[in-house]
């Protein structure tokens, strides 16, 4: 039997029924009520956590590892380290990639996930990472605080990308620290580590 | 970056006193700070990798976050498949207008789901289509403001063959085609592209590509790149030019009166370019072809160049002309508190 789809690909029971969840407040209150139950009980959280291998603190997201991961299964799995490069002009970008791209391919042990203040586009996706994009300082033309508007993004972005940590830049380089830290990750694995 | 296009095109129209300000899941976006315009990029679920589940409340906070800094009378959503987000924001910003700028021509059968996301809207405006007789899509008889078909580009902003020909950096003499045909490899006549160059040199038509990297990899060299937006500003550089059928090259072509051969892309998800072209064919404006490697693409690349000019004036005497800008008028009375539909 042909299973039907809806016109972007999804199967069609999957749609009606998340269409009927989210439209029924009936429904729609049972799963966020069921959610509610388990997120408070210690007991069920500390079930999923083994089941899920959690306990790493790395939750596994789909998003693209870059060109560096080649070939590597269960990227998945990696965390996600922001790379917080708000100000650095694009001249100094070629060296910044590289010296990430260079980290990363030894180690195998993380997923860039750029910030830039500069549309450099096309440098980044040479090495196949995902970037997001702020208003530069200069351009700023908004009644809010500039630092507030970007600490905003900071906010969102580590929710919405599930970022492991982040690592700022200087001078067209990681940061020593930051540096330091992604080359834990060749040995430091935790999420490889099976604790059930 | 068909919605750029569209939604420069409106902006075009648009009196000094209205800022147009660009949101955009497109990496090709910074082109619009040519035009003055400022923008801002939201990554795609696509460019990130990322589950569509994940994506969306990404997408929906960052929409209410930047419709609420940049607290704009009217959002334009330019697309075929309104985003799950936009009608958490418009319930957020009840103040600004809404608008669906939707494309027709949709494959039958496919996206009709969608329409009944109008309700999110305030109004819907539909550029229209040169070969909206042959649109039997679910768009095609639903509600919408129609306009003419909309380019951004128009005859008058064309420059001269020599002055083209001189700003893209291509020999003053002689034939040149314009291959556009998306990827591949332009030395490999079993393939789209390679096909197309080898037809159009052998009626002694030299060849550009809009990739630089398809020109590089040219064995013999005599294939030009060409880079410029909009490219159809220089159109008259060009005796013919070869292209898939997506709406804004196929009204370009067609508005601006160049030959064109089309061979439409049957892998869109939504898109009927084959519908889109074929009456194009059958009008008489322009060619037609299944793919560049069949053997009646030689034929018609010989048509296209003999009496090319001829048949697409036929096009152009049936252009209604761009609809941007009553598009544009249609934007402005919302501003100005109008009621829209």
């Amino acid at each position: 039997m042909k299973l039907r789809r809806s016109s972007d690909g999804k199967p069609a029971w999957l749609v009606s029924a998340a269409r009927a969840v989210r439209s029924s407040d009936r429904l729609s209150g049972v799963g966020n009520r069921a959610v509610e139950g388990v997120q408070g009980n210690r007991t069920l959280v500390d079930i999923a956590t083994r089941v899920f291998a959690f306990s790493g603190g790395v939750p596994v997201i789909y998003l693209r590892g870059g060109a560096p991961l080649d070939g590597v299964e269960h990227q998945e799995r990696l965390p996600v380290v922001l790379v917080n490069a708000v100000g650095v002009e694009e001249a100094h970008l070629a060296g910044l990639l590289q010296q990430v791209a260079e980290v990363q391919q030894r180690t195998v042990g993380f997923r860039p996930l750029l910030l830039l203040s500069v549309p450099a586009f096309r440098e980044v996706r040479a090495y196949g990472w995902p970037m997001e994009l702020v208003v530069a300082q200069q351009d700023w033309d908004f009644p809010q605080q500039w630092d507030d508007y970007l600490a905003q993004r900071l906010a969102m972005i580590a929710t919405r990308y599930r970022i492991w940590s982040t690592v700022g830049c200087g001078d067209g380089a990681l940061d020593p620290m930051g540096a330091r830290i992604l080359e834990r990750l060749a040995t430091y694995r935790p999420w490889e580590t099976s604790f059930l | 970056m068909g919605h750029l296009t569209r939604l420069l095109a409106y902006a075009a129209h648009l009196p000094d006193s209205i800022e147009p300000y660009v949101l955009s899941l497109s990496q090709a976006v910074p082109v619009v700070a040519e035009f003055g315009y400022r923008y801002e990029y939201l990554p795609s679920h696509g460019a990130l990798g990322m589950t569509s589940a994940l994506w969306q409340p990404l997408f929906q906070e960052r929409l209410i976050e930047i419709v609420d800094r940049v607290a704009p009378k009217v959002v334009v959503f330019d697309g075929t498949h309104p985003y799950r987000g936009i009608d958490a924001a418009r319930e957020a910003f009840s103040d600004a207008r809404w608008v669906w700028s939707r494309r027709g021509m949709w494959k039958p059968g496919r996206n009709a789901d969608q329409l009944a996301k109008s309700a999110w809207f305030d109004e819907v405006i539909e550029p229209g289509d040169l070969a909206a007789e042959a649109d039997h899509g679910a768009s095609a008889s639903a509600p919408a403001y129609r306009v003419g078909p909309v380019t951004l580009t128009g005859p008058e902003e064309m420059v001269s063959r020599a002055e083209a020909r001189a700003a893209l950096g291509l020999p003053v003499e002689g034939r040149m085609g314009l291959v556009s045909l998306g990827a591949g490899n332009i030395n490999d006549t079993a393939g789209e592209l390679g096909a197309a160059a080898a037809a159009l040199r052998d009626q002694g038509c030299a060849v550009a590509v809009t990739e630089v990297a398809i020109a590089e990899q040219a064995s013999g060299g005599g294939v030009y790149a060409v880079r410029a937006y909009p490219l159809a500003r220089y159109f008259r550089a060009f005796d013919l030019v070869v292209t898939a059928a997506g709406y804004n090259s196929f009204h370009e072509v067609l508005r601006l009166g160049v030959p064109a051969i089309f061979v439409p892309n049957t892998e869109t998800s939504l898109d009927d370019q084959v519908a889109r072209a074929s009456y194009a064919d059958q009008q008489g404006w322009a060619r037609t072809v299944t793919s560049a490697t069949e053997p009646d693409f030689a034929e018609a690349v010989r048509l296209m160049l003999a009496h090319g000019a001829d048949m697409v004036a036929g096009a152009v005497a049936a252009d209604p002309g761009n609809g941007a800008a009553d598009a544009a008028t249609r934007i402005v009375s919302l501003v100005a508190g109008g009621d829209g539909r």
